[in-house]
């Protein structure tokens, strides 16, 4: 539904996984839109690539996604699956953002479907803490699981 | 941030004056006419506005205006918005909320007949209309005609499943969800509030390049290369979800 929205726009995903994400984003996405997405594990990476391969809007990375993706913002979308790990990494990553593009970070627990643990804890303050974001939580229709889900504010 | 916009919390004391429901539990909710938006909805409306750089947002049904104060918070000081409602009273309410901000336009009347000649829009909040069940798809899909190519449409008060009473006839039928499914050129998806007692059917109007050829499977469905990368995850050893991956890994 986020990656319908960006013509002629550039995507990030950090943390490609087996390429379930960029799958559903390619899917979705206007053809005059790119993808960037880096993977660590070079054989997740590997197989993520063969799968994409077909789609010249895609391009799959393998190393540390913080480096890899500077040099191709600023981005209209991003999908931070992974590698966020402090509020630099956080305050780096939405100032690749364009004016008006979205940032996604997933696997939070709903508050109100279980007691906290500290990792979602840690995500909400990355949130909370970024003035340039106008952000909220939602929940998946399973209930268990949420993401958080923000708009870098226009200057 | 978003819990201390001033408009909003002007608009909930209207609502309160007004003695507009502010939500679904509320004494004087009748279905069909409306209830103020959640805060969940209105902090989700938000982060869709705050996106809409040098744009224009639609809204069908004003109430007193509460979806409107979140989105005219959240909005660039490029974007515009024009907002509809039935009610005159309701719409008086509003206006006067809004009389400063020179950005937003309250018109009261049947929003339809009045929002269509002011497309395309890259927001819409359907607030009415194509909720009432007595009301046809079509609407609906005329709401999606009127966004340009990405832009996004967003509806509310939609139960969870898991959230339903065991005997809730939406076990078996929804209207509201076959609405939503039966439109091609929409990516949509449904969006549960912090609550779990709420959600949202949010869409993007897809390019005309994208959109699924007539007969093609919902756009709702798993698409084939997300169904592949599955199995690929399989292969790998990668864990689908984090209840597989346990705690700490990906």
């Amino acid at each position: 539904m986020l990656a319908a929205g960006c013509q002629r726009g550039v995507i990030a995903e950090l943390g490609t996984g087996a390429g379930i994400g960029a799958a559903w984003m390619t899917g979705a996405m206007p053809s005059d839109c790119m993808l960037v997405t880096a993977e660590v594990d070079a054989c997740l990476a590997g197989a993520a690539a063969r799968l994409l391969a077909a789609d010249p809007r895609v391009q799959v990375l393998t190393g540390d996604a913080r480096l890899l993706l500077g040099p191709h913002a600023p981005f209209d979308l991003i999908f931070a699956d992974c590698g966020v790990r402090d509020s630099a990494d956080f305050a780096n990553l939405t100032g690749m953002l364009k004016p008006g593009g979205r940032i996604v970070m997933d696997d939070l627990t709903p508050a109100a479907a279980r007691p906290q643990t500290g990792a979602a804890d840690v995500k909400r303050a990355l949130f909370a803490a970024e003035d340039r974001l106008v952000w909220t939580e939602v929940v998946l229709p399973d209930l268990e699981n949420s993401l958080l889900f923000g708009t870098r504010r226009a200057a | 941030m978003t819990e201390t916009w001033p408009l909003v919390q002007q608009a909930i004391a209207a609502a309160r004056a007004a003695g507009f429901p502010l939500d679904r539990s509320h004494a004087g909710y009748v279905p069909g006419r409306g209830t103020a938006s959640l805060p969940g909805v209105g902090k989700f409306l938000a982060v869709l506005a705050a996106g809409c750089n040098g744009g224009r947002i639609a809204e069908f049904g004003t109430g007193v205006g509460i979806g409107t104060a979140w989105l005219a918070s959240a909005m660039p000081a490029d974007c515009t918005l024009v907002t509809a409602d039935i009610d005159p009273a309701r719409a008086a309410v509003a206006a006067e909320l809004f009389a400063a901000d020179a950005r937003v336009q309250v018109l009261t009347g049947d929003a339809q007949a009045l929002l269509a000649p002011l497309a395309p829009f890259d927001l819409i909040f359907s607030d009415c209309g194509a909720l009432a069940p007595e009301l046809s798809g079509s609407e609906l899909a005329d709401r999606v005609g009127m966004l340009r190519s990405g832009g996004q449409i967003v509806a509310d008060d939609v139960t969870p499943v898991l959230a339903l009473a065991a005997d809730s006839p939406f076990r078996l039928r929804d209207r509201k969800r076959e609405q939503w499914s039966a439109q091609p050129g929409l990516a949509w998806t449904e969006v549960v509030l912090p609550d779990l007692a709420n959600s949202l059917f949010a869409g993007t109007a897809l390019a005309a390049a994208s959109r699924p050829r007539p007969g093609a499977a919902s756009t709702a469905a798993v698409p084939p290369l997300v169904q592949q990368a599955m199995a690929v995850a399989g292969e790998q050893g990668f864990p689908l979800t984090r209840q597989q991956a346990g705690p700490g890994r990906p």
